[in-house]
């Protein structure tokens, strides 16, 4: 039955109707001319005297130091150079971050950093792995406005779903990603150094997404030598990212 | 070895290169990158010291101290967090050298030596009561790697010591320079350097009285003597709040393993046997009796006798494993059953092949199960696997509840999804009383010696009651998701707990992310969004007949939990050589007055909503204010019912 996405099952395996393409272009609820990769305008903040800026290659000497104190600053995590460059370098375009063009310094105020790879052979994820707000600056929509923007190129880039994790403590975070369209997947019992368990979130870009097969489990000693001491990496790995996750504002 | 000198290699190479570029190749991941640290930076290099820092212990472990101090050290050290930490030992031996018995002895020696000493007689006793619980725990502990239980005045021993030491606490004296993270840091000078956790002695305190409530209730699972009374203790344990910390919860599961017999009681194929028997074969000759081998009761059929010998090593370890997710957190629990359901989904398709070589070779005359319906055969190896899979099913939705996983918009549909896979579970079990019924008649019908036949009637009065039991329980669940499914339908249609059309995705792609975990079941077959929406919104029926069918629903709810709580938890006789024979009844029944508790405020909630109907300001109000009260929050009742806080009427 072409036109929907329904499941059936014939012995025993899954089998996926054929879409076409008009089907799998993702759904947009709101009632706009803008296209899908675009749709975060409809949400996006301008306050006086911010700017918000896509990340390059260039601007690292002013602009990583800043990430770095602002996301250390709210992070008992350590992040080396190498996590910041591991993002930074592969995926530039999804960086976006916020300044105030009021400061002398055009001081960076917000960020948030982001990857886009296939997930276990399966489907391309988009991962949003650190956000971050300068306090004082919060309440602006800063936030909000640069997930969108980093969740529109994900968009145009093809994405088929976008994942992250959170503190469960952190109300703030949550309420903005749920408002987005995410929904919690599972939860992460005593994901952070700090005891705090995580919720998973996930939103789907595309319809058929779940039923994209994808790899087994990754095996836990594929582990560098020194993320093989650590609990917090081995345990719980069902995936990649699960080593790894911010979702501070 | 052959040396040479890059250098000038490595400057030519990277003089083109900028700054923040990565040179890395395809097998650097975010792994490699997470498991990169920065030397000098003292949130990730453990050996990195502030000025005038040194690496060293401050603290002199052969220094005098003072009784005071000796009193605050003692109950630091209480104060440890409880984790599994075997991997933050850093391969470090925690004095394995060391018997028991000679530790033991040690504290038994400094406690005669502080009876004997000088020191002010209120300080004695504080120093005393330390040392004496310290001698008691690691008796309990030696108990319990023999799989003893403890006598119980040695818990009550305990608990009265433990309140001793919280009363004495005061006379402490800190020495705050003894608990730092530099051991841990010397250690593991390759992984940053941990935050040190800190935790209240109040906290301390009632961790430990938990704790040591938990591991001495822990022994009562072995009085059941069946595998469903096991289960059921199993479950009572996993669910009690607060969840038993890890190390009650590691002994739980030595129970399923040590020295390879189940609960310290029968081998695993055995305990499978014993559960398929009571289940869907009774009185089968399909089933061993005890250290037999197929070939002699399967019909003296060589092909039954290796199918069942190959269902039996298939699937004893998928069974004992549903008992294993049971003791592991609650968050591991849930993604657990979601693997495991999958699996057995997968081998109850497989089973169904072995069911159909046994209906062969046993000439098994099919019967209509339904009136009217075709003539069907009781394929009772995988209707077993069902039975287990739908509980499965059940219970990770219910632990969704639990651990908040479910956003509210989303309630309706979850209470919904959970009361049609009850009602699927309860034809399933229908189904097998059928068959079951059957047999019962052959039984008694037939010519064996008395001695037998009795033993077959049991058999088949003890799945009987079985088959009750369960079904007494799931109505219930049913009764009262169905209830809960009323109200935030209705709740939704006032404007309360509406998804506001997020900018991103789509219902539909939301409902594929919370049903994946079900999607690759082959059965239940899970629905279509559209026809989801369609069993949840029940759009074309109106708010008041709703109300009135939820109100028929929430009575007859309270009924079937009322049922439920005067059935036993076990259907088989219970061992009694531990003193605490009460507390898995004493568990069981206070989570079935919680969920007592919840019917009755379920059918006060389908009440108010009934008054509100036509109050427009009252709905205004509840958009506002109507909450979700989380577990441990007055107004939660139960961890899988969540009512709403609503405005009153």
């Amino acid at each position: 039955m072409a036109g929907t996405v329904r499941m059936q099952t014939s012995n025993g395996r899954l089998v996926r109707h054929a879409m076409n393409d008009e089907e799998r272009r993702p759904l947009t609820p709101t009632p706009t001319n803008l296209p899908a990769s675009e749709i975060g305008k409809l949400i996006q903040t301008s306050p006086p005297d911010i700017a918000y800026i896509q990340y390059d290659i260039s601007l690292e000497p002013k602009y990583l130091p800043q990430m770095r104190a602002l996301i250390a600053k709210d992070l008992s995590e350590p992040y080396s150079i190498y996590v910041y460059r591991y993002f930074l370098y592969q995926w530039p375009e999804l960086c976006f971050f916020a300044i105030d063009t009021s400061t002398p310094d055009r001081d960076l105020v917000a960020v948030v950093i982001c990857k886009l790879e296939k997930h276990r052979c399966g489907p391309l994820r988009g991962y949003i792995a650190m956000l971050a707000t300068q306090e004082g600056y919060r309440g602006k929509g800063l936030a909000r406005t640069l997930v969108s923007k980093g969740i529109d190129l994900m968009i145009a880039k093809d994405a088929d779903e976008i994942a992250l994790e959170t503190e469960e403590t952190n109300v703030a975070a949550m309420k903005l990603y749920e408002s987005l369209g995410f929904l919690r997947s599972k939860k992460l019992h005593r994901y952070y150094l700090n005891g705090n368990s995580a919720y998973r979130l996930l939103l789907y870009l595309k319809p058929g997404v779940a039923s994209i097969p994808m790899d087994e489990y990754v095996d836990p000693y594929e582990l560098p030598p020194s993320a093989q001491d650590d609990p917090m990496l081995v345990q719980g790995l069902e995936d990649r990212e699960e080593l790894f996750s911010r979702g501070i504002v | 070895m052959i040396t040479h000198d890059i250098t000038a290699q490595f400057h030519s190479a990277t003089r083109h290169v900028t700054a923040g570029t990565l040179v890395k190749d395809d097998h650097f991941s975010l792994f490699e990158a997470v498991g990169a640290l920065e030397i000098g930076d003292p949130k990730m290099d453990s050996g990195c010291l502030e000025p005038g820092e040194s690496l060293d212990q401050e603290f002199d472990v052969t220094k005098d101290i003072l009784p005071e101090e000796l009193i605050w050290l003692m109950d630091g050290l209480l104060n440890r967090e409880e984790e599994d930490f075997t991997t933050q030992l850093f391969n470090r031996e925690l004095l394995h050298k060391f018997a028991g018995e000679s530790i033991s002895q040690i504290a038994f020696e400094a406690l005669i030596a502080v009876g004997e000493s000088q020191i002010n007689p209120q300080l004695k006793d504080a120093i005393s009561a330390r040392l004496g619980f310290r001698h008691e725990v690691l008796g309990m502990l030696m108990k319990h790697t023999n799989s003893e239980a403890p006598p119980s005045s040695h818990t009550t021993t305990m608990h009265q010591s433990l309140d001793a030491q919280q009363k004495s606490q005061p006379l402490s004296k800190p020495v705050s320079e003894a608990f730092s993270t530099k051991l841990q840091r010397r250690l593991a000078s390759t992984v940053p350097p941990r935050p040190m956790v800190t935790v209240s002695m109040d906290q301390a305190w009632n961790f430990w009285h938990q704790m040591l409530d938990d591991c001495s209730n822990i022994f009562s699972v072995r009085q059941a003597t069946h595998s469903q009374d096991l289960y059921i203790a199993y479950q009572i344990f996993a669910y009690s709040s607060p969840q038993p910390s890890t190390y009650p919860r590691a002994l739980l599961q030595m129970f399923l393993t040590n020295e390879n017999l189940v609960g310290s009681r029968i081998e695993p194929s055995y305990f499978l046997e014993e559960d398929i028997r009571s289940l869907t074969l009774p009185a089968s000759q399909l089933l061993r009796v005890a250290n037999g081998t197929y070939g002699r009761f399967c019909h003296g059929n060589q092909r039954v006798a290796d199918t069942m010998q190959e269902f039996i090593d298939r699937f004893e370890h998928n069974f004992v494993n549903l008992y294993r997710a049971l003791c592991l957190n609650s968050c591991r629990m849930r993604r657990t059953f979601c693997h495991a359901l999958l699996e057995w989904d997968n081998l109850q398709a497989q089973v169904e092949e072995l069911d159909a070589i046994i209906q062969e070779a046993v000439h098994e005359q099919p019967t209509p199960y339904l009136p009217g319906s075709p003539p069907t055969f009781s394929f009772s190896l995988s209707s077993w696997i069902y039975h287990h899979k739908l509980n499965v099913l059940q219970l990770t939705i219910q632990m969704g509840f639990e651990l908040a996983i479910y956003a509210p918009h989303e309630l309706a549909g979850m209470y919904w999804y959970l009361s049609s896979i009850c009602d699927i579970h309860l034809s399933h079990l229908e189904r097998i009383s059928h068959f079951v019924t059957a047999k019962d008649t052959e039984v008694k019908r037939s010519k064996m010696t008395p001695a037998v036949k009795e033993k077959a009637i049991k058999e088949c009065k003890d799945a009987l009651d079985r088959l009750y039991k369960q079904y007494a329980w799931i109505k219930a669940t049913q009764l009262l998701a169905g209830t809960m499914h009323g109200i935030f339908v209705v709740l939704q249609r006032y404007g309360v707990f509406v998804n506001q059309q997020p900018l991103y995705s789509s219902d539909m792609m939301r409902y594929e992310i919370r049903m994946k975990p079900f999607l690759g079941l082959s059965i239940p077959e899970p629905l279509s969004h559209d026809d989801s929406e369609r069993e949840v919104q029940m759009q074309n029926i109106d708010t008041e007949e709703i109300l009135d069918q939820v109100t028929g629903f929430s009575a007859d709810a309270k009924k079937a939990w009322e049922e439920v709580s005067k059935t036993t938890w076990n259907m088989f006789p219970i061992t009694n050589d531990v003193n605490h024979a009460s507390v898995l009844t004493e568990r069981r029944t206070a989570d079935l007055k919680d969920c007592l508790k919840a019917a009755i405020a379920a059918s006060l909630c389908v009440l108010s909503l009934k008054k509100v109907l036509k109050n427009d300001a009252w709905k205004e109000k509840a958009q506002k204010e109507a909450r979700l009260p989380a577990p441990g929050v007055k107004g939660r009742w139960h961890r899988w019912w969540i009512l709403p806080a609503l405005p009153p009427v």
